[in-house]
């Protein structure tokens, strides 16, 4: 008898496979939901700092979608956020994303509660950075509730725009400003490089705070190594925000990722800049990649009023995705 | 013979020599292996399984981070069809960084099915639908239903289930002595309907077996 199935190194299933992401489709329409729940114990950088158990992700995605034919799609998305209400005893969760829109081939339009398309921009690979931004987007704001965004995917060229609307939030509500955002990227020859620019006009404000970032980062194979290098014109304070940031990634095998980086922030409202330098790991399972565990040590050159230097901070913890 | 001849030909008889009689399938970065020969498998990226030689048939997928932040994406399940006898094999996927190649991805099937030189293997790739709640899937049973149908990656004898295969005649109609004759002429005016009916058609039928708790 022709031996059919000779070995199988695997776990077998007895009844029924589990697809966590796609809860339902059904003539055109798709509900998705994915998770991701990350916990850990960390020690800030800084002076006297003490640990603790910090929440940095507990958020729950839904997105859902309508074929229309003619290659015209509808969708939606609503994030849920739980960080806070773990780490501040908050009741409820925080919406963090709300938009629907239209996709037409390689292009979508949405509008809603979303990221700016600068938030696409940058580098760093820190789990967590204390006493910089990531980048200098990051640092004048990412995302907005009154948000229109068009993101154009073409083969080798990804475009995406963004414009917060004017508003009168109010500074209590968060946004409190208008954003107009642009970010590009593009590869050539293994080289990934890009660009964006934001203009930002305070509620308020009569003069415009202008950032503009370059980015690139190439995989030589053992190694991933990246930098960028992001400006802030703050007009209203007259002056200028430097940032840049170096990180490399080594796959030390195929479960395990090694990160190094620094970050430098030179800002001429503050008397000193500021370097943040990190190293981290982390270990996916090899039975399930959805699970990680990762530890890392940070450290800054801030030092306090009475001139005493910040200690090294660290953090372990674990993460969960579906 | 001299005794040293002798000793040389008994040790070289029995020494284990490594015979290749069956394929060896590498999964590549994102790929999870979700049925194999018609029984429920699972072998996850980077995982090597021994596939008998001839005809085999996977239910396969790709898992990957897309976007900035890095949210899960499964693609549609591919039912992969090869030949291969006496090798090793390695199957993966483009590398997939957003949606819309995700949806590319979906809708081309460019898996890649290569030997130990990197050539290209032949392989025959199709989605394997299931319409409505997806939480639980349960591929064996997706696979006999899709082998039935004749689509182009279905096999006539699903290789390795449980039990002893349903005999089909080159339609793929069911061909078992102890059923029915009229359930034999039911299959056959299905199968040839089916046949017959457009896309619209078919879509709004495999809707209804679906949603019919079959």
């Amino acid at each position: 008898m022709k031996k059919l199935l000779l070995a199988v190194a695997v776990s077998t299933v007895a009844a029924g496979s589990v697809n966590a992401a796609t809860v339902y489709e059904k003539d055109g329409f798709t509900y998705k939901l994915n998770g991701d729940f990350q916990v850990q114990f960390r020690q800030a950088t800084g002076v006297d700092e003490r640990a603790e158990v910090e929440f940095d992700d507990l958020e729950l995605k839904n997105y859902v979608s309508y074929d229309l034919g003619n290659d015209l799609t509808a969708f939606g998305r609503l994030d849920f956020g739980f960080k806070d209400a773990a780490e501040k005893d908050e009741n409820g969760s925080n919406l963090e994303e709300a938009f629907v829109g239209l996709k037409y081939g390689v292009a979508s339009f949405s509008f809603g509660k979303q990221n700016f398309a600068s938030d696409e921009f940058g580098i760093e690979e820190a789990i967590e950075v204390e006493d910089i931004d990531e980048d200098r987007f990051d640092g004048t704001g990412t995302d907005g509730d009154d948000t229109i965004r068009i993101d154009i995917e073409l083969e080798n060229l990804y475009i995406a725009a963004s414009h917060e609307m004017k508003t009168t939030d109010g500074a209590t509500s968060g946004i409190d400003g208008e954003y107009y955002d642009l970010f590009v990227a593009t590869e050539l020859a293994g080289l990934e490089l890009a660009a964006a620019y934001q203009q930002l006009k305070e509620f308020g404000a009569s003069d415009t705070m202008n950032t503009w970032g370059v980015s690139a980062s190439y995989d030589f194979g053992f190694m991933n190594l990246a930098a960028d290098y992001s400006m802030t014109d703050d007009k209203p304070n007259n002056a200028d925000i430097a940032q840049y940031n170096v990180a490399a990634v080594f796959a030390v095998a195929s479960t395990t990722d090694v990160a190094v980086g620094m970050g430098n922030v030179d800002d001429d409202n503050e008397a000193d800049d500021v370097t943040e330098w990190y190293a981290n790991v982390t270990y996916k399972f090899p039975e399930a990649k959805n699970v990680s565990v990762f530890a890392e040590i940070a450290q800054s050159d801030v030092e306090n009023s009475a001139g005493e230097d910040a200690d090294m901070g660290f953090l372990a913890g674990m993460r969960v995705k579906f | 013979m001299t005794r040293f001849t002798r000793i040389t030909s008994l040790m070289i008889a029995l020494m284990p020599l490594p015979v290749l009689a069956e394929v060896q399938l590498t999964l590549g970065p994102c790929v999870k292996v979700q049925a194999v020969q018609g029984s429920e498998q699972t072998a996850s990226a980077g995982q090597v399984m021994t596939l008998a030689d001839g005809t085999a048939q996977l239910v396969v997928e790709c898992t990957t981070e897309i976007g900035r932040e890095e949210v899960l994406e499964t693609s549609d399940a591919f039912v992969v069809r090869f030949n291969a006898a006496d090798t090793e094999l390695t199957l993966s996927a483009p590398d997939i960084d957003s949606r819309n190649e995700m949806d590319s991805f979906n809708q081309q099937g460019d898996w890649q099915l290569t030997d130990s030189q990197g050539e290209r293997v032949a392989f025959t790739a199709d989605v394997l639908k299931k319409e409505g709640f997806q939480l639980v899937r349960d591929y064996a049973r997706e696979l006999a239903a899709y082998n039935r149908s004749g689509a182009a990656a279905a096999v006539t004898a699903p290789a390795a289930t449980a039990g002893p295969a349903p005999l089909t005649n080159q339609e793929g109609l069911l061909l078992d002595s102890h059923v029915d004759p009229d359930q034999e002429m039911v299959s056959r005016m299905l199968r040839y309907w089916y046949l017959k009916a457009d896309e619209q058609t078919r879509k709004e039928w495999d809707s209804w077996v679906d949603s019919s708790n079959r």
